[in-house]
């Protein structure tokens, strides 16, 4: 499952800048969700998007290189590498994380009971053949806007689904990986099991 | 192992709050938000400090492997917080290239930072009053009053003069909040 629409080939510097900065958002929340799941199928995804991170800030360079003449552009345009660097640094720590899954290391129980704990928890549900969000594209759910949960990535049959698009359609059984605040992780479960129509 | 429990999830929460303090200290140019940044990084560095110890002094009677995933985890998090530091250093650097801001509005959410003034209608009202995620799509995130980050305020949070508001949501949504502040 790729996340960009365009090869990174054809994308321009502000394109490519856009997705480094959300495919390393993405694999913070990745890579945590794959220790606290304990999933190795998340963690080879951070794997995944790590090889695509390194294409992006490559092909960033280059645009980067091109893109100045004059000394105060090129001052400019070290500014954007300098925050590429630093980006791409994120999604290289995030893989660390995931490696505790993939190395097979012993997750400490501590790692758990602190990743529940957090302020923006992340957490997992399942929808029932009730809920109201059963044929809603993401967009419908407002779950973003309404009660500020993030849908993170779908586990849909043996499938997974990262980092789901606005026009995303939810179905029955889905189960959605999503972070937000610990009232928001309650008013989902309700509306995953159809307790809830109104949010 | 409590404590060590409560370190992690501080040190998280920090590195998670740095990265989005460093992309709005981008966007809005506020070094005044990078400051705050640069604070964050030395309460960081003391939780780094305490939580490796902790695990060390546990470290006669448990399993070494679990121990390493402890650490492991400790040093992301503070490496992702150095990673803020150095997006927010661009800031002081003066002159940001236009494609940061341009990149920034351009993904399908907005951010908008307010500052609730003596007349604003959002004054001493709380954010379940106000519905403005009902009403506007934004979502406020993030509050900053005086020197202290409030993140993902709770519904009861009431909004006073002199906060600043960070809110995420569409583009539309954005300048309506505009109109209210």
């Amino acid at each position: 499952m790729h996340l960009m629409e365009k090869r990174p080939e054809d994308m321009n510097l502000k394109e490519i800048f856009i997705e480094m900065k959300n495919i390393s958002e993405l694999m913070v929340d990745l890579a945590y969700s794959s220790v606290l799941f304990d999933s190795e199928a998340i963690a080879d995804e951070v794997n995944a998007l790590e090889e695509t991170m390194g294409e992006l800030n490559h092909q960033l360079t280059i645009r980067a290189l091109l893109a100045s003449r004059t000394r105060e552009e090129a001052e400019q345009i070290s500014e954007i590498l300098n925050v590429a660097s630093a980006i791409k640094d994120i999604s290289n720590h995030a893989q660390n994380i995931s490696e505790i899954v993939s190395r097979d290391l012993d997750i400490h129980s501590v790692i758990l009971e602190s990743l529940k704990h957090t302020d923006e928890k992340i957490f997992r549900v399942q929808l029932e053949e009730q809920s109201p969000l059963i044929g809603a594209s993401l967009r419908e759910s407002q779950l973003a806007s309404h009660i500020g949960v993030t849908v993170i990535a779908v586990r849909r049959g043996k499938r997974w689904i990262y980092n789901p698009k606005k026009r995303f359609v939810f179905c029955d059984e889905d189960i959605l990986i999503a972070r937000g605040t610990e009232e928001g992780h309650l008013i989902l479960k309700e509306i995953a099991k159809g307790r809830r129509s109104k949010w | 192992m409590v404590v060590i429990r409560e370190i992690i999830q501080e040190m998280k929460d920090n590195s998670e709050l740095m990265i989005d303090l460093a992309f709005a200290a981008l966007l809005f140019r506020d070094t005044e938000i990078a400051e705050d940044i640069q604070e964050l990084e030395e309460e960081m560095d003391t939780l780094n400090y305490k939580a490796k110890m902790t695990v060390l002094e546990t470290a006669r009677d448990a399993s070494k492997e679990g121990l390493l995933s402890v650490l492991e985890l400790i040093n992301a998090t503070e490496n992702i917080a150095d990673a803020a530091i150095e997006i927010a250093s661009s800031v002081f650097r003066g002159e940001i290239h236009p494609i940061f801001r341009e990149a920034m509005q351009e993904t399908e959410e907005v951010v908008a930072r307010f500052r609730i003034s003596e007349e604003s209608v959002l004054k001493d009202q709380t954010l379940e009053e106000l519905k403005l995620a009902t009403k506007t799509g934004m979502h406020v995130f993030l509050v900053k009053r005086f020197r202290e980050y409030i993140v993902d305020p709770e519904k009861d949070f009431t909004l006073r003069k002199g906060d600043i508001i960070f809110a995420e949501g569409p583009p539309e949504g954005k300048t309506q909040l505009e109109t209210l502040v």
